[in-house]
């Protein structure tokens, strides 16, 4: 007891130096260096990937000479395109510039949107695709969990059995066909909802009628999305949940005689962790999807402008809108990161 | 594994799967392969018919017989996801385990890479990568969704030989003078087989789909048919707008079946190997 009080009045003595070796703040420390390394490489992956292409980047990425440009103004279109890029001049230069460019939020000019540069285009987009990421992500964690928790209280009834099977018949159908599904049903058969973003216009506002008319487009890939992803959190929970109520402190608890309500409570508590560790994964598989979804839907998001782009080869905005998705996916992991160290107690004393 | 099969919906797991893996191998035997067919302009009067009169799946937009588009999909769906599936296993057990099995610097920045690669969602850099190849075959789009979809596969059977390196006989084969290729053959290996397999199963199904994803698109592989090129079709000839059902329902079925009989397997796997789950 004397021990513990002494090295508690140590530690605050030299509270700046234990705030610095706190292991919450050198778990958070660590992460964010990881993620520079992730953020290092993937640009310069996106920085290279069009120029190991075979022949002349410029000719090979620009579109062709159209039938209504001369040949001198088609030639002018490279000289500008190289200029703009530095293609020649070496290819460290081009690399510190493409970085310096990087950091004042220059991402270039686009091909298909002319007079407009790439960051122009993706700043509205990012507010359509977190629309659709965030509140999916975090409806389904919530409602998923609560529904795999439920089903594994009592396996072997009827609605567990249920809820269950519906849950993975959820998670195995794939998203993509999902979407086509309701395609046909609510926009071809019964003209319930719309697609695509003509009306309302993608710069998005915050009146009452623009969001109720953006409603009837947003309805059907959130929906398709929080279907599959509530699947995916059910049946993870359910398993993680039964395997916790068989482990040895809560048999052990059931013999003190505790309660059903708290041996559920203790249950859930644990399950949840691994669930928070999935959250990092199934957040790539949430942005993959939500890509695909905008596609088909045509939600203006970054998604629907990386494909499209992709579709009809502009490379310096496909190249801009996956600088944009390298971010998003560092910043969700980083927070996710950050809120296992809350929930698990054992990251913030050091522990493993 | 007589536990396994007295569970109901572990038989219709193996069930699922058996009947789409012989639509996939022998579908295309008795099928014309839909490359010949697009050169007999007699089958070309009747597109979009429905089932019935002209084939079990009646015909697509252009109108071949959808049956046999189906099955040649089935097959080539099931060759990605194969061939993904070993390339996956090959490169998980090598880098996991011996990152696991030498530990160190070597395990470090083993996982350093790992987790790197882990990091990138799989969906969106495939798509970006193909966007960017210049012909997409079937075997590039192979290749390049298995240089992607390892990492995790490698940090679980990292974590196993974890465990396993620290068993006894594995310290006593180390003891006696066995050099490290003989133990990892021969002592972890052959007690690693089973989860490789759950593994291998689970990037099958993991790969099918994500071919599927970036086919869908449109930026899967050319010149060749699988379930998502027949969903792209089912787009581009505006098969949904038109309401020709089996062209889009069909492909996506075979998906969902195939994904939900493999989690009915290992679920049921899970629930019979593990000590803990056991309900018996």
């Amino acid at each position: 007891m004397d021990e513990l009080i002494i090295e508690n009045s140590n530690k605050d003595e030299s509270s700046i130096k234990n705030y610095l070796t706190h292991p919450f703040l050198f778990f958070i420390l660590k992460k964010m260096l990881f993620y520079s390394i992730v953020l290092i490489v993937s640009l310069t992956l996106i920085f290279f990937m069009p120029r190991a292409l075979p022949g002349d980047p410029a000719t090979r990425i620009l579109p062709p000479q159209r039938p209504t440009e001369t040949y001198d103004d088609y030639q002018a279109r490279v000289r500008s395109f190289n200029e703009y890029y530095n293609l020649d001049d070496p290819l460290l230069t081009q690399y510190i510039d493409y970085w310096a460019n990087f950091f004042q939020g220059d991402l270039g000019p686009t091909f298909t949107h002319p007079g407009k540069d790439t960051i122009d285009i993706l700043t509205p987009a990012i507010i359509f695709t977190f629309s659709i990421i965030i509140p999916v992500v975090l409806i389904s964690f919530y409602f998923g969990n609560w529904i795999g928790s439920k089903s594994a209280y009592d396996p072997k009834s009827k609605t567990s059995k249920l809820s269950y099977y519906t849950a993975m018949l959820a998670q195995s159908t794939p998203f993509y066909w999902m979407a086509i599904i309701f395609f046909w049903f609510f926009v071809f058969q019964n003209n319930i909802f719309d697609y695509g973003f003509s009306k309302a216009g993608t710069q998005p506002t915050f009146s009452l009628s623009y969001i109720f008319d953006t409603l009837k487009y947003y309805f059907l890939p959130f929906i398709t999305l929080l279907i599959g992803f509530t699947g995916g959190w059910a049946t993870g929970m359910r398993s993680m949940t039964l395997y916790e109520l068989e482990s040895s402190y809560l048999l052990y608890a059931k013999q003190l005689g505790f309660q059903d309500k708290s041996i559920r409570n203790y249950a859930k508590r644990n399950a949840i962790l691994p669930q928070v560790t999935g959250l990092n994964l199934r957040l790539g598989d949430a942005i993959g999807a939500t890509l695909v979804l905008e596609w088909v839907f045509g939600w203006p998001g970054v998604g629907d402008i990386l494909l499209t782009s992709a579709l009809s080869q502009d490379f310096p905005l496909m190249m801009g809108s996956s600088i944009i998705l390298v971010f998003i996916v560092i910043i969700g992991n980083l927070i996710i990161d950050i809120l296992y160290g809350f929930i698990d107690p054992r990251i913030q004393t050091g522990g493993e | 594994m007589y536990f396994l099969f007295k569970r109901l919906s572990f038989n219709i797991g193996l069930v699922l799967i058996s009947l789409i893996l012989l639509l996939g191998i022998f579908g295309p035997l008795f099928s014309m392969d839909p490359e010949d067919q697009v050169r007999n302009e007699e089958q070309r009067i009747a597109i979009n018919q429905p089932p019935g009169e002209y084939g079990l799946l009646g015909t697509d937009q252009q109108g071949q017989d959808y049956f046999a588009n189906v099955a040649h999909g089935v097959k080539n769906s099931l060759f990605v996801g194969f061939i993904v599936g070993v390339i996956t296993i090959l490169i998980a057990t090598m880098v996991g385990g011996i990152a696991a099995y030498k530990g160190g610097l070597i395990d470090e920045l083993a996982m350093l890479i790992t987790n790197i690669v882990l990091v990138f969602p799989v969906l969106p850099a495939l798509l970006v990568l193909s966007a960017f190849l210049e012909e997409r075959s079937l075997n590039l789009i192979i290749l390049i969704i298995s240089l992607i979809s390892w990492p995790w596969a490698a940090r679980a059977i990292r974590s196993q030989v974890l465990s396993l390196k620290e068993r006894e006989f594995v310290s006593l084969a180390k003891i006696s003078g066995t050099n490290d290729v003989k133990i990892a053959s021969l002592e972890i290996l052959p007690h690693l087989l089973s989860y490789i397999a759950l593994v291998f199963a689970i990037s099958i199904g993991a790969a099918i789909l994500t071919e599927a994803g970036i086919s869908v698109v449109g930026l899967g592989p050319e010149n060749t048919v699988t379930l998502g090129i027949l969903l792209q079709n089912a787009i581009a000839f505006e098969s949904i707008r038109l309401g020709y059902w089996w062209i889009f329902v069909t492909p996506g079925i075979l998906l969902t079946a195939f994904m939900f009989a493999l989690y009915l397997i290992q679920t049921n796997m899970d629930a019979v190997f593990n000590p803990r789950l056991r309900e018996e």
